[in-house]
This record gives C-alpha cells, structure tokens and sequence, in this order.
C-alpha cells in the first residue's frame, strides 16, 4: 500500500521508511508539515503517518486541512504527548489511530494495516476471493485447492498490486490507482509496469491450478472477481 | 494523643470548679456570720436593756462577745434570759438569775474555773454574753447606790464587780445557719456543676475553629496540591496561620507544577531519541544486514546517544541552577566591561559568534554583584541564542548595552537583535523550558533550555530578566542585577 510518512526526525523518518519498504509498502516520506500536506494533497495514500510537533505546520493543522480537503486517508498520529486529553484532541481532529513514542515497529505495521484496511470496510487482516486467500498483515497469498493449501510464491510487487486488488475486490481498480498502490516517489515507473505484474500474478495463478480472478477491464484497468460458477 | 481542645476543657472545668467552690464557700461562711451577728445583735440590745434598766451608776458597763470563760449551762437549758453574778472580794456569787433556770453556780463557777464552757461554742445549746460591770465605790457623803441594784449587793469599801450573763438559744439560729447550709450546698453542687459545664463548652466552642483547622490541615495530601485552607469563618489568631499555609500551599503548588511541567517537557523531549534507536535497531535486526548496513546503523544510533547524551547534560545543568534550595552560595562581583568583552572574544574564537557584529556600550568599572562562572554562562547563552536563532549581520548587529540606575543602584543590561520570526506570544514562552521556535529535533545541541537556564542563573544571582519583542521586530533581553557596592 501507499504510505505518507511525515516525521521531522531524520533518524527515525528514515529507518521507519525503510522498515515500511521493506515490509513490501510504498512509502513516500516528507520533513516538516508544509511538505507533508502538499503530498497528501496530490497523492491518495492508503495511510499516512504523522508527527504531531512538526516545523513549519503542526501536525494537528496538517490533519485538519486534510479532512477539509476530503481525504479519506487512514492517518495515525505519532507523537511524544501522552495524555488522555491529547489523545482524545487528536482522534477528535480527524485521526484513526495515535501512537505514542516511543513504539515498536510491529505494532506500527500493525496499525497501518488496520487503518487501511478500515478505509476499504474489510474487517480481517485476510481477504478471500474465491479459493485465493490472501493475509495483509503476513503479506501472504495462497489458494484453496481441493481441501489443500498452496502458497503462492508472489514478489513484494506481485503481492502488492494483488492487495491492491483484493481491497477493492469486485470493482475495477484503474491502472493509476494500482501505481500509486504500488510505487513511491522514489520508484522509476515504466508505462507496462503493472500490466506485466498482472501477468505474472496471473501466471503465477494458473500454475497452481487456480481459475482466472484477475479480469482486465479495458480503458480501465484490472478487476479481482470471484469465479463463474 | 493528647487533644488541646479536651485537655483545656478539661482544664477551664476544673478551675471553674475550684473558683466556684471557693466562691460559694465564702459565700456561706459570710451568710453565717450575718446570721451569728444578726443574733448577737439582738443579745447585745437585750444586755444595753438590762443595762439601762438596772441603772449602775457611775458603773463601768463592758460587754463581752469574746471567748470569755463563762458559767456553765448544761444542755437544756434553753430557755434563755440572763444571770448576774457578783464579785465582792470573796468569788463570785449568783445574785439573780431569770429564765436560766439551770444555770448553776456552784463551788465551780465560783473559783471560775471548772468547768469552763464556752457559750459561743456551737455545741452549746444556748449563745450569750456577758456584761461585766464596774459599781463606783461609795461616796463620800455615804450615799450608797446598792439601791439601784437590782438585788441586794453588800456594799463595801471597794469596788463592786458584776457580771450579766445574757443568753438565748441558739436553736433557731443553727436551724436558720442549718437550713443556708443545706441551700448553698445544693445550690452549690448545681451551680458548680453548670458552671463547670459552661466553662467547657465555653472552650470546646472557642477552640473549635481550632478543631476545623486542624482537620483542613490534615485533609491536605500529596495528590490535593490546589487544595486550599478556609479562612472566612477564622479568628484574627488563627486566620494569618492559614492565610501562611495557604500562601506556602500556593508556593509548593507552584513549584509542583513547574516541577511536573518541566518532567513532562524532559521526557517529551527524550522520548523521540529513544523512539529514533529504537526504530533504528528494530528495522534493521527484521533482516539480514551487510557490515556496511550495520555500520550505517551503529553510526545513527551513535549520533542519536550522542544526542541524548547533551540532552541529558543540558537537563543536568538545568537541575543544578534549579536547586539551589537556600543553599545559595555567596554572591562574588564581576566587572562588567572586561567580562562581556571577553566572553565575546571567546565565543568569537569558537566560531559561536561574530564580534565585528556585536556592539558593545558599558561604563568601565562597573561592577556587579554576580559570580563570574554564572555571568560568562549568562552572557554565553544570550549572546549564542542571539546569533543561533535571531538575524544577526552587519545591518542588524546584536546590541549590548550596560547602564547603571542612579536611583535604585540596578544595573540593566540589554541584549538586542532582530528576530523576525518571532511573534508576540512566543516571547512570552522563550524562558520555558524545553520550547523552541523550530519544533524539529534534529538539532543535536539545542533543546530550548539554554534560555530556561539564563534566567534560574539571573534569578540565583539576585537579578531578573524580562524579554521585550518591538513591533519592528527586534528583540530585547534586559537583565538587572544589584551593583556590587550596593549589595
């Protein structure tokens, strides 16, 4: 998924956006409030995370502004205050979630997880289309075959444009929303980047015996639908 | 535990109950000695009666309350009236006697001695006197004057002596003296007792906004800091005790406060270095690392420790300017000019400021009550804060201008630059600790407590410092400090 990570320590900034990419998440990061705004304006981010003392644009007026705007980004406060009544102005402005530091990275993951997937209305951690199971919190996709379990063997790209799907199965996802999904500021895009994990996906599916669930939706993009029966 | 309100309760009733008793025992004594005069009284007219009746002339007439020895009268001989007895030279002898019918006179009373009663004795049924008077010898012409006596005296040549023993019973007297005892007695006990019990709850009742003090003062605990005393319903003594223990409550509340402010803002400020290595080391033990990788990560989690480390000092430093506890050591003087002058070569020299941009003014030979250690670092702070976060260059150079007041022997000094970013209510939080202008915590030596800890040193030096932002921008800081000869 796509992440926003506004923190003004570099230290932390950096080795949390690191830990994130390599949980297989696209992660786009920014040093102060002003910054972090102007891309959660541009870009819709699964989940962003955000400092509360920020330079330049506090993390709260950051929030604040974003809900005006209209993002339905799950967002979680990081921050160092700790009482009751911060907790609550925070998750009153407009906050999912408030993580005190410090924390450990696990429950971050954890939580960004959660908020995504709220956004998207699932409940669990794992979503199943038809016999293809697949475990965000994991970052694992398996199919059901015959009362045995096959894991598929999916690269972090792979699984990501999977999840991606899988959130909004049953509806077309465009193509952009999927790079957005997938790449970060950083990554070097190619125009046939998605359509060829598709294509890996889907081969990858139909190896271990599984019926075509990714649909291509012409003009569109790509769509994770249950099988006819 | 003794209780003060019980032991002076205690107290008041015991003494209420001496000083009563005392009191209605006086009170008794006086009203038998009205009764007994009352009585005497009338004994005494009875004897003037007989005095003025029997006529003695020339006769010397004494009458005798004292406790004279006096003929005996037995018991029941109650009836009253009286006795004369006569002395001619041979003893005495009972010439007439009326209505003491068992008076007796006999070879006793003649040699007066045995048996002696004492009629004012209480024992005795009956209470008299005596009248002793002095018959004139016979005249010359021979008249005599035993005509006059009421009985027949043989007259001699010498001096005839008589003694009237006038009496009454003394029934209705004890019964009068009997019934005020019986009355004061009971009257007494109830007087005493209410006296007792008024004088109690006289104190109990006085001392009782004593008692509401006491139970407020226990009342207050650790966890009740705003907790104040009542002082409405108090009396003149004891409303300046609580007015003292709430002004102490309100500085303790204050201290608490600033104390728990200042923890607070510490571990807020610690927490994000802790969150950084511990990020650090997290996401790099999630997966097997290069040596260069973990060489990139020991290097971060060093600086972060480093950071910690000043943070730490910086919190050190501030605790010590804090805790100054009375302990407050002598104050030294320092000359002005020289210690300003050369507090700004040295951090000129250590790249912390320009000195071509400060413009010093200062009277030489000022001096100031300060220790020179707590004036470098007070200078040392303003100056570094003044080039790290104001605008500071040739157009805009730091002022720093020392003056003396004639009037109070203060010393000012001020300390102004530029800060265009600064606004209004931000000067009004620049001596708190652990607030920056810029919220990033990147800044491995600025914790926003240098400010914190110039105005603890000012203040532990006696002084006082005050910031002033103009409305074109440019900042103040004016310090006073006391003149070393006036201190």
């Amino acid at each position: 998924m796509r992440i926003l990570l506004v923190e003004d320590s570099d230290i932390l900034r950096e080795s949390l956006a690191r830990g994130l990419r390599e949980a297989g998440h696209a992660v786009d990061t920014a040093g102060d409030g002003k910054v972090g705004l102007n891309l959660a304006a541009k870009t819709e981010y699964q989940a962003i995370i955000l400092d509360w003392m920020l330079p330049q644009r506090d993390g709260l007026s950051v929030l604040e502004e974003l809900r005006k705007l209209g993002s339905r980004a799950g967002v979680i406060m990081l921050t160092a205050r700790d009482t009751v009544a911060d907790r609550v102005r925070g998750l009153a402005t407009g906050a999912d979630d408030y993580l005190v530091k410090p924390f450990a990275f696990e429950e971050l993951l954890a939580r960004v997880q959660a908020v995504a997937r709220r956004g998207v209305g699932a409940r669990t951690s794992t979503i199943k289309v038809g016999p293809l199971c697949i475990d965000m919190r994991a970052r694992t996709a398996c199919v059901m075959r015959g009362g045995t379990t096959i894991d598929l063997a999916l690269t972090a790209r792979e699984f990501s444009v999977l999840e991606a799907l899988a959130l909004h199965a049953g509806k077309p996802v465009p193509r952009l929303r999927l790079e957005e999904h997938v790449y970060d500021q950083r990554s070097q895009v190619f125009s046939n980047a998605i359509d060829s994990t598709i294509a890996s996906i889907r081969a990858k599916l139909q190896a271990v015996g599984a019926p075509p669930l990714i649909h291509t939706r012409r003009k569109i993009g790509y769509a994770l639908l249950e099988p006819r029966t | 535990m003794k209780s003060i309100r019980v032991q002076a309760m205690v107290l008041s009733s015991l003494y209420m109950v001496v000083i009563v008793t005392l009191g209605m025992g006086a009170l008794a004594w006086l009203l038998q000695r009205s009764l007994t005069d009352e009585f005497d009284q009338t004994l005494r007219a009875r004897a003037e009666g007989l005095a003025s009746l029997v006529q003695w002339d020339g006769a010397s007439v004494e009458f005798d309350f004292s406790q004279e020895r006096t003929p005996w009268v037995p018991p029941s001989g109650n009836a009253g009236g009286f006795a004369i007895w006569c002395d001619d030279g041979t003893g005495w002898k009972l010439l007439e006697h009326l209505g003491l019918t068992d008076v007796v006179l006999d070879n006793a009373v003649r040699e007066s001695e045995s048996p002696p009663r004492n009629l004012r004795d209480a024992s005795s049924p009956l209470r008299g006197l005596l009248v002793k008077s002095q018959v004139a010898p016979e005249s010359k012409d021979g008249d005599a004057h035993d005509k006059n006596l009421p009985v027949e005296i043989a007259v001699t040549s010498r001096a005839l002596q008589l003694k009237v023993f006038v009496a009454l019973p003394r029934k209705a007297l004890d019964h009068q003296i009997s019934n005020m005892q019986i009355l004061v007695s009971v009257f007494g006990v109830v007087i005493v007792a209410a006296a007792a019990i008024a004088s109690g709850l006289a104190v109990w009742r006085g001392l009782r906004p004593l008692a509401q003090l006491s139970t407020s003062v226990a009342s207050l605990g650790p966890n009740s800091p705003g907790a104040r005393l009542h002082t409405a319903h108090l009396s003149v003594e004891l409303s300046p005790v609580a007015n003292q223990v709430n002004h102490l409550l309100a500085r303790a509340e204050d201290v608490l406060l600033r104390e728990r402010g200042f923890a607070s803002a510490a571990s807020h400020e610690l927490r994000t270095p802790i969150a950084e290595a511990r990020m650090l080391l997290e996401v790099a033990l999630r997966k097997e690392r290069t040596s260069s990788e973990w060489k990139a990560t020991a290097a971060s989690s060093l600086s972060v420790l480093a950071r910690m480390q000043n943070l730490a000092l910086a919190l050190l430093q501030t605790a010590r300017t804090t805790n100054t506890d009375g302990t407050e050591q002598e104050l030294d003087s320092v000359e002005l000019l020289s210690a300003i002058t050369a507090k700004i070569q040295h951090l000129g020299a250590s790249g912390h400021c320009n000195p071509l941009l400060v413009r010093l003014q200062c009277p030489a030979h000022l001096v100031i009550a300060c220790q020179p250690t707590r004036m470098n670092l007070i200078m040392g702070n303003l100056i570094r804060n003044a080039f790290a976060h104001g605008c500071v260059d040739e157009k805009n150079p730091l002022h720093i201008e020392a003056s003396l007041h004639e009037e109070d022997h203060d010393v000012c000094i001020t300390l102004s630059n530029q800060a265009p970013e600064l606004l209004q209510q931000d000067v009004e939080r620049l001596f708190d600790p652990l607030w920056r202008k810029n919220q990033s915590r990147n800044d491995q030596e600025h914790f926003g407590l240098g400010l914190a800890i110039t105005r603890q040193l000012v203040e532990s030096a006696g002084g006082s410092i005050v910031a002033r932002l103009n409305s074109d921008g440019q900042l103040s800081m004016q310090m006073r400090f006391a003149r070393a000869d006036a201190v």
